[in-house]
């Protein structure tokens, strides 16, 4: 019976970055015949030089990920990670109409609990007292703005 | 003389000496802790310090430079964990040291050497930052296009595990460079339609992005588990003994300087360099290598900080960052309209010595609290990542959105920090990017301003290759692209 090896993510990647290239040369070519000017001024001329870097490597890229067999990823955190990232996306989306010190605070307690602070008076003391610290120091003090 | 009595005013300056200590003991915390970094604190500066004199700015940013190089080494000691990448190699010998109850005396040898690497980077950046600026106003555009071009390989062969993923994460940073308003005729490029992008990408939030947000998720997705701290027990050593190595040190921070003057290599290969050498010269350690030897923690440590002195110089002379940290103190001559380059030294040779005496001053808060501050440190390196990680991420957002005030600009950090996390899970280092999004614009008005005056000569090659520095340049870009190729490293692999 035919064995059936698996592609190792890096074959993928070369893929992602020959496409990358491929159209950032058709990028680069297209605005260029635009812009009807010569080459030696045309602001698309280093975009093609990348280019036609990177469409080498990204062979290479794809040479190495076929000479390596796939493997699974060592000690990784999927879920908390994932967590994270969607947790602070919807932080700095709510700061907008929620305020900075406001939309901290929710940020960090729902975070600390998530990922494993158990002590409630540690969480919701952190969460209230470093953005209102934050605020005094940057906003008050430093007079940079805060979002 | 006059740049002497300059770095001495800025050294007696009540106000730029506290603003060294502020920097330095933010530095202490940020090297110490396994989490942050340097780079991290240093990005978050740039947009803190916006709004200062240029001179305030680098005080601070020098201050947490110095001592966060390191006080990587403290957790490398304490807790087998490199708070800096620099610090990998303290660990080897540091940790040996701390299990068997000389702690202390490996936070003493750390210190004492560090401040001896430190000092020298600094006395070599001002004896040799003048004749290298000399020989810089003979550059040409493509001359300049060259030696950047040769950063970002160098960059990308030492810092990556494979050549080719160092250089392509370049040629992403300098595609991210190019989008915005091109500088020559003025046309934007590669901006999709989206006003915000049309001003290009800002560095503080890409750096924030790539070294601050990215290293709190990898921290995440690696583990939440914290280490476990070594007690540091007071035993004095005697001054004779801490200072016998201190011959050799200066090797090894000549060694230092050198790898922090090489554009992109940076701390982590100077000290690991430096080790190999003291293993090739001790012959008689205290201990073997690798089980505690005070001859390593001397090596790393004087080479990794004798890098920041080294790393300056392209940085001011030829406006081609040292490491990732210069990379982003380059971005804060920018923000504050200081360009640089051959011209630096003479133009705006206040801030030369500004950071001649930042460094000098910061070395000395080094001394001062690693010695007061380091030992009672172990209680701050137990922060639990599960509190510490979530404050960072706030920073982040503070940080990228105080350059501008846009919230455009947060967003670029959160793109930025799942790109670099993507990029590092897949063993591509983000500081050959770092670097290319720093030098692209003036690598691609170098490289047109070349060509157009190369276009008017009858030969047209030999007007853009023809001088001796640049065949010199030309010849260490193919060197390094072709040492570092498959086909050569495979037959250094496998003779």
């Amino acid at each position: 019976m035919a064995t059936h090896q698996k592609r190792s993510t890096t074959f993928f990647e070369g893929i992602g970055f020959l496409l990358l290239a491929c159209g950032l040369c058709v990028y680069a070519l297209v605005h260029h015949m635009q812009a009807d000017i010569e080459w030696k001024q045309s602001p698309y001329l280093f975009p093609l030089l990348i280019a036609l870097f990177l469409l080498p490597l990204s062979l290479s890229i794809m040479r190495q990920g076929l000479e390596e067999s796939a493997h699974k990823d060592e000690e990784f955190q999927g879920k908390p990670t994932l967590v994270m990232i969607l947790a602070t996306t919807l932080y700095i989306a709510s700061m907008g109409f929620l305020g900075f010190v406001a939309s901290t605070f929710l940020f960090l307690l729902c975070i600390i609990r998530y990922l494993g602070e158990k002590r409630w008076a540690v969480s919701i003391g952190l969460s209230l007292v470093f953005p209102v610290v934050l605020y005094v120091l940057f906003a008050m003090l430093l007079h940079v703005m805060l979002p | 003389m006059a740049d002497l009595m300059g770095i001495l005013t800025f050294a007696l300056d009540i106000r730029f000496v506290l603003l060294v200590f502020v920097g330095s003991v933010a530095g202490l915390f940020v090297g110490a802790i396994p989490g942050l970094s340097v780079s991290m604190a240093t990005a978050l500066l740039v947009s803190i310090t916006y709004s200062w004199q240029t001179s305030d700015a680098l005080a601070t940013i020098m201050g947490v430079y110095v001592v966060g190089v390191f006080s990587g080494a403290l957790s490398a000691i304490l807790i087998n964990i490199p708070g800096a990448p620099s610090s990998v190699v303290t660990t080897l010998d540091g940790f040996p040291m701390a299990k068997r109850g000389q702690a202390y005396a490996a936070l003493s040898y750390a210190i004492v050497y560090s401040f001896v690497g430190t000092i020298f980077g600094f006395i070599a950046l001002f004896l040799v930052a003048k004749p290298i600026s000399s020989l810089a106003l003979r550059f040409t555009p493509m001359d300049y296009f060259l030696l950047a071009l040769f950063g970002l390989t160098t960059v990308g062969s030492l810092t990556s595990k494979q050549f080719s993923k160092g250089l392509i994460s370049a040629a992403l940073g300098l595609l991210f460079s190019m989008i915005g308003i091109d500088s020559v005729m003025g046309t934007a490029r590669m901006t999709f339609g989206i006003r915000n992008l049309q001003a290009g990408i800002n560095i503080v939030p890409a750096l924030v992005g790539l070294f601050g947000f990215s290293e709190v998720l990898m921290s995440i997705s690696s583990s939440l588990e914290d280490g476990e701290v070594s007690k540091v027990s007071k035993t004095p050593i005697r001054l004779k003994e801490l200072l016998r190595h201190f011959p050799l040190s200066l090797w090894y921070a000549t060694i230092g300087v050198f790898v922090g003057a090489l554009p992109g290599a940076g701390g982590p290969v100077a000290a690991f360099l430096a080790y190999s050498q003291a293993k090739r010269v001790v012959k008689n350690p205290s201990v073997p290598f690798g089980e505690g030897a005070v001859e390593g923690i001397v090596a790393s440590e004087t080479a990794n900080n004798a890098c920041i002195g080294g790393a300056m110089i392209p940085m001011l002379t030829l406006a081609i960052p040292g490491d990732a940290v210069t990379a982003i103190i380059l971005s804060v001559f920018y923000v504050h309209g200081l360009r640089p380059g051959p011209m630096f030294i003479q133009t705006s040779g206040d801030m030369f010595q500004a950071i001649v005496a930042g460094g000098f001053v910061g070395s000395f808060f080094l001394l001062l609290l690693g010695y007061l501050a380091a030992p009672r440190i172990s209680k701050v390196l137990t922060i639990p990542k599960r509190v510490l990680l979530p404050l960072v991420t706030v920073l982040c957002v503070i940080g990228s959105f105080a350059a501008n005030n846009r919230i455009f600009d947060v967003i670029l950090m959160l793109f930025f920090g799942l790109l670099g996390f993507a990029m590092r899970r897949r063993s591509y280092s983000v500081a050959p990017m770092t670097l290319a999004i720093v030098l692209g614009g003036m690598m691609d008005s170098n490289f047109r301003r070349a060509v157009s005056l190369a276009s008017s000569e009858d030969h047209v090659l030999f007007a853009l290759f023809g001088r001796p520095i640049t065949i010199i340049l030309l010849l260490l870009v193919l060197g390094t692209l072709v040492s570092n190729s498959s086909v050569f490293t495979r037959k250094r692999n496998h003779p």
